[in-house]
């Protein structure tokens, strides 16, 4: 008899169980709160350790063979027969019923039917309304009908109903009727054996942090907000600016801000220090000096070469954690003790990026809390029977560590659910 | 009969497009043309899949073949197609010059069509796989992933270590975690009552394939054994090395210079160390794992709650648990950062002088002891297991895994996979998780028949002299010598072409990608192009059906555009590309030719990157030699992450 597995999150992490499970014969319903799958990866551009699309993907048995990654942007993830995706749903509720669950989940309307589109963009093109792209720090503009990221799976448009002013345009020139303004929301409930929490962690806004006046100067960022400044697919075509718009020429970056500290998060976010790592590396290579202020630099051995990088391309490394940004003349101005020579240093910089904390995405939603634990993440296999949990909702790490996670939960949920003796 | 099916992709692509020339160009070169304005959605399916008959053979000229290939794979009946990517490649790209770009869509239906009569099915075939799995173990690690396989129903045999004892695991393995979640592990899965059959011994020769591997081991006693195993999981775990720190620490030559874990194991035998000064030394030039660094915490903090004065001199800590760090920092640590530049006997005990790398502040403590921290490095038997499987090793001889991003357990070979430290240095959490994918991966091998098809090279034996460099060029051990003559291995190979490159008397060709099919479709282009566009340069891209042609593909989603003179051409994989086909290029009349593959170390197929840049860094060598301009031809790479790629390389309008 065929087992059903909900999984939460289509994250790297939720994909990689996902196709593992639909590989075992397993039917899974993979579902997808933002409207295309990537989750915080798709924010990143290039991504450790291999310097890579974050869009790479373990190839799936059924299609390829399983042997040799793909993309993500060749829609693959609709195409096996057992793997159903669910993008713009959130579970509203998970109830216990008998030895499985009853899953209630709520979609929200994309306008565009994804089994329609042939994404041909012509309706982009004629849309009138423009408003600011979040995706790009709202520095450049998007559509009321729009694409949120280039490569984005599912490939089809959805429209932002807040800034439609149902003009119709984008109706009458899709020749193939897949837009329907009129579109609701629909509920549906899964029966499921099995839970599997891949729900991720975001960037925490430092807006809690008032030390590093995020909110008083736009030219304070987070490296999430960096990637998309340095990405030559987004609003700036890859050239980090000012928020003023001319080009920044100096760069400071403020490591564990707000992690590693009993008054903000007590943990370790793992993933930042590379990341920062990096970043710093793309602005060395485009001739923008850096100053990176950490406490310890913890890079994993399979991204070791990034330290090293960073060295050779003159990254100026200052150990020790900044107590506060101020703004002179409009520019931030970083505060920082060197505790490798105990000197008071100011950093003056055309842009500060505070590497935030990545905090857990369940603790937001009721119909997960009951799974976590007091810093909101989950345990792999939960105390609940049957629930499971993988990538950054068991905790920050970075994507080699959430890839092995998946894989092992998907072994787990699957030895489970088959009854072999234990 | 040739047949060919055009998408106007909703009455779009034909804004930029004349589609009536189109027709009337192709008209010679078709039996029937169709035009339809959704061919990826069902009614578009539908009419292809009643249309098409099973001896035609098809062009699609529609959007990217990574979109549509499937869902007409899927419809046609046969696999005698190809796919233009009129939309991703031609009409988004080329918006500012529409006539070219016409011309650019016939240039690519005639290559398209010259590509069909050299098109052959593919090869399919079906190989059984034995349903055993061999544990090469003496680590924790593989015990988990034996008993997780036997759980599923899969027959193992373990093979540990000779005189490997149950309590070596705790011994051993202290530096995966705190002593108690460590025997309350090691309780648990010795206790678990698998079928797991235990034998000791060392593995000595390794013949056949995935799913058909035959391994010889000896016993203690000597004896031999040859059993056959569809799947081999490679556990041998880590242990601890001296570092290299020790010699200035004067380990070995002053009694007051002992191994970190010495003073940890009195503590045992309830000889406790305490009222002592203790400088830990961590040796700086190897990077601390997190597991390293959270052993060291818990290690000092231990030491120092003994009542012990302890200092550590050390520089990046990594651990994965904040709160051990502020226990060993609670609990009296002191913490110096910097190296040991250098220790002195001295009548009040070893003076230490520690230098600071970044500041270069040194400063100096004399302590009773110094302790150093030793590195977590490969088992002893691991170069010996490697050998005789035939895996590579990194620097410091760890097992080398096939991509650190997405594989976490494949190693160099086929069905071989690793598990737990014998790649790298792990706690037990990801210990165990490392060994349940290697009990994934080799469950997915063993459980049913290899079910595989795909375009295969095939060895001209006249023109083979067996030289091998097919078989090293192959990154997946899909060819051997057997009998004096070189054999194909289905079940290992990944069609990516690489061989093909790599043989110099190109006795080998690839289905569908023969030597004569890339002159006829390089001629056909050429000609094409100098008839609509006639004095016009024109380039060829030779891209990878991986990233390379992802990041194309991408450039049209971002609408960065480009000259239309640009013929890009997929290959399987970059590394497929030989000489021949680049000067083929040249001598056709192209200007440039450039050969775009995935990211240093991120090719698909393992080495495609390396191995594209050699066959064009050969190639300009030779242009020089010749007297012709080197600069014609380039290798660079393309990711789908860097749409602009393509611009950046063949240039943008402006």
């Amino acid at each position: 008899m065929t087992k059903t597995v909900v999984v939460v999150g289509a994250g790297v992490a939720g994909i990689q169980v996902s196709q593992q499970l639909a590989d075992l014969g397993v039917t899974v319903h993979l579902i997808e709160r933002k409207a295309t799958v990537g989750g915080l990866s798709a924010y990143l551009g290039k991504v450790f350790p291999t310097d890579d699309c974050a869009l790479c993907l373990d190839a799936c048995e059924e299609l390829f063979s399983g042997y040799h990654r793909r993309c993500q942007y060749r829609t693959l993830l609709g195409s096996q027969k057992t793997l159903n995706l669910h993008t713009q749903t959130q579970v509203k509720s998970i109830k216990r019923e008998g030895n499985g669950f009853s899953v209630s989940l709520r979609t929200s309307p994309r306008y565009v039917l994804l089994d329609r589109c042939v994404v041909c963009l012509e309706c982009i093109q004629v849309c009138d309304v423009e408003v600011e792209d979040e995706y790009n720090l709202e520095r450049s503009k998007r559509k009321a009908i729009y694409r949120p990221i280039p490569q984005g799976v599912p490939l089809a448009p959805l429209i932002d109903m807040d800034s439609c002013t149902k003009c119709s345009k984008c109706v009458e020139v899709c020749g193939v009727g897949a837009i329907n303004l009129d579109q609701r929301a629909k509920t549906r409930t899964i029966k499921a054996e099995a839970i599997v929490l891949a729900t991720g962690v975001e960037e925490r806004s430092p807006i809690a942090l008032p030390g590093y006046a995020y909110d008083k100067c736009e030219d304070v960022l987070t490296q999430r907000e960096l990637a998309r400044l340095l990405d030559p697919a987004g609003g700036t075509n890859g050239e980090v600016l000012r928020a003023a718009g001319e080009p920044a020429k100096s760069v400071t970056m403020i490591l564990c801000a707000g992690s590693r500290d009993l008054s903000a998060v007590e943990y370790c976010s793992q993933a930042c220090c590379t990341y920062s790592l990096k970043h710093a590396i793309m602005l060395r290579e485009l001739g923008i000096d850096v100053h990176l202020c950490y406490m310890d630099l913890r890079v994993p051995p399979h991204s070791q070469h990034y330290l090293e990088r960073a060295m050779e391309l003159g990254v100026k490394l200052v150990r020790g954690k900044p107590d506060h940004v101020v703004v002179r003349d409009g520019r931030p101005v970083t505060v920082v003790e060197d505790t490798e020579s105990l000197k008071r240093q100011e950093i003056k910089s055309d842009i500060v990026v505070l590497a935030s904390p990545l905090v857990p995405h369940a603790s937001q939603q009721e119909a997960f809390t009951v799974f976590l634990d007091a810093y909101g993440f989950s345990h792999r296999r939960n105390e609940e029977t049957r629930v499971y949990a993988c990538g950054t909702s068991t905790g920050p790490t970075d994507i080699p560590t959430s890839i092995a996670e998946a894989n092992a939960v998907a072994l787990e949920v699957y030895t489970d659910l088959m009854g072999v003796s234990k | 009969m040739k047949r060919l099916y055009l998408c106007t992709c909703n009455k779009t692509i034909d804004q930029v497009l004349d589609f009536a020339r189109i027709e009337k160009e192709m008209k010679g070169v078709f039996d029937n043309i169709e035009v339809v304005n959704d061919l990826c959605l069902k009614e578009g399916l539908e009419a292809l899949k009643q249309s098409a008959s099973n001896d035609d053979r098809t062009v699609i000229g529609a959007c990217s073949s990574q979109i549509i290939g499937i869902p007409v794979k899927q419809s046609i009946k046969n696999e005698l197609f190809t796919i233009v990517p009129l939309r991703e490649q031609v009409a988004w790209v080329h918006t500012k010059e529409k006539k070219s770009a016409t011309n650019k869509a016939v240039v690519l239906l005639s290559d398209a069509a010259a590509r069909l009569d050299y098109i052959e099915p593919s090869t399919k075939f079906t190989e059984s796989m034995v349903e055993r799995v061999l544990v090469i173990g003496g680590g924790i690690a593989g015990v988990k992933a034996a008993s997780d396989l036997s759980r599923l129903g899969v027959s193992v045999t373990l093979l540990e270590p000779v005189g490997l004892k149950k309590e070596s695991y705790v011994e051993h393995y202290q530096f995966m975690s705190d002593a108690k979640a460590l025997h309350d592990f090691l309780k648990g899965i010795q206790r678990t009552p698998s079928k797991v059959r235990r034998v000791q011994g060392t593995v000595r020769q390794l013949n056949g394939q995935m799913g058909s591997y035959e391994v010889a081991w000896a016993s203690e006693t000597g004896e031999t054994f040859s059993e056959e195993y569809g799947a081999i999981i490679v556990a041998t775990g880590a242990e601890h090395h001296l570092p290299e720190i020790a010699k200035k620490c004067r380990y070995g030559k002053s009694e007051r210079t002992v191994l970190l874990q010495s003073l940890l194991e009195s503590k045992r035998t309830k000889k406790r160390t305490k009222g002592r000064s203790i400088l830990v030394a961590v040796d700086q030039h190897i990077p601390l794992t997190s597991v390293e660094g959270a052993h060291l915490l818990r290690s000092i903090r231990d030491l120092s709650l003994q009542g012990n004065t302890v200092f550590v001199a050390h520089s990046d800590i990594r651990t994965e648990d904040e709160n051990l760090y502020r226990a060993a920092r609670d609990s009296g640590v002191i913490f110096i950062r910097g190296s040991i530049d250098g220790v002195k006997e001295t009548d009040p005990g070893m003076t230490c002088r520690i230098k600071n790398s970044l500041e270069s502040l040194v400063r100096e403590v004399t302590v009773d002891t110094v302790a150093v921290f030793p590195v977590v490095g490969p088992a002893s038997n691991t170069n010996e297991v490697a050998t005789v499987l035939g895996l590579n090793q990194n620097e410091s001889g760890f097992i080398d895994i096939r991509y650190s991003k997405m594989k976490p357990v494949q190693t160099s070979r086929r069905g071989i996979f690793v598990a737990g430290n014998v790649y790298m240095p792990m706690n037990l959490t990801d210990a165990l998780s490392s060994a349940q994918n290697a009990a994934l991966e080799a469950f997915k091998v063993v459980r049913s028949p290899l079910k595989r098809s795909g375009w295969i090279p095939v060895i001209d034996e006249e023109q083979c002299d067996v030289c091998k460099a097919c078989m090293d060029a192959c990154p997946n051990d899909a060819l051997r010598v057997i009998d004096n003559r070189i054999v194909h291995i289905l079940a290992h190979c990944e069609f990516c072409g690489i061989c093909v490159s790599a043989c110099p008397t190109r006795a080998i060709e690839f289905q569908s990608h023969s030597k004569k099919s890339w002159f006829a479709r390089l001629e056909t282009i050429a000609d094409m192009h100098k008839r609509l566009e006639g004095k016009k340069p024109f380039n060829f891209v030779y891209a990878c059906s991986e990233c390379a042609n992802a990041s194309i593909d991408q450039a049209g989603f971002a609408g960065k555009e480009y000259p239309a003179g640009t013929y890009v051409i997929q290959f399987p994989c970059a590394g497929m590309v030989s000489p021949i086909e680049i000067l083929k290029g040249l001598v056709v009349g192209a200007d440039r030719v450039i050969l775009a593959h995935c990211p240093p170390g991120g090719c698909h197929h393992q080495t495609g990157d390396h191995l594209s840049e050699l066959v064009v860094s050969f190639t300009r060598d030779m242009l020089q030699e010749i007297g012709q301009d080197p600069e014609r031809v380039s290798a660079t790479y393309m990711i789908a992450a860097l749409p602009n790629k393509m611009q950046q390389e063949v240039g943008s309008h402006e």
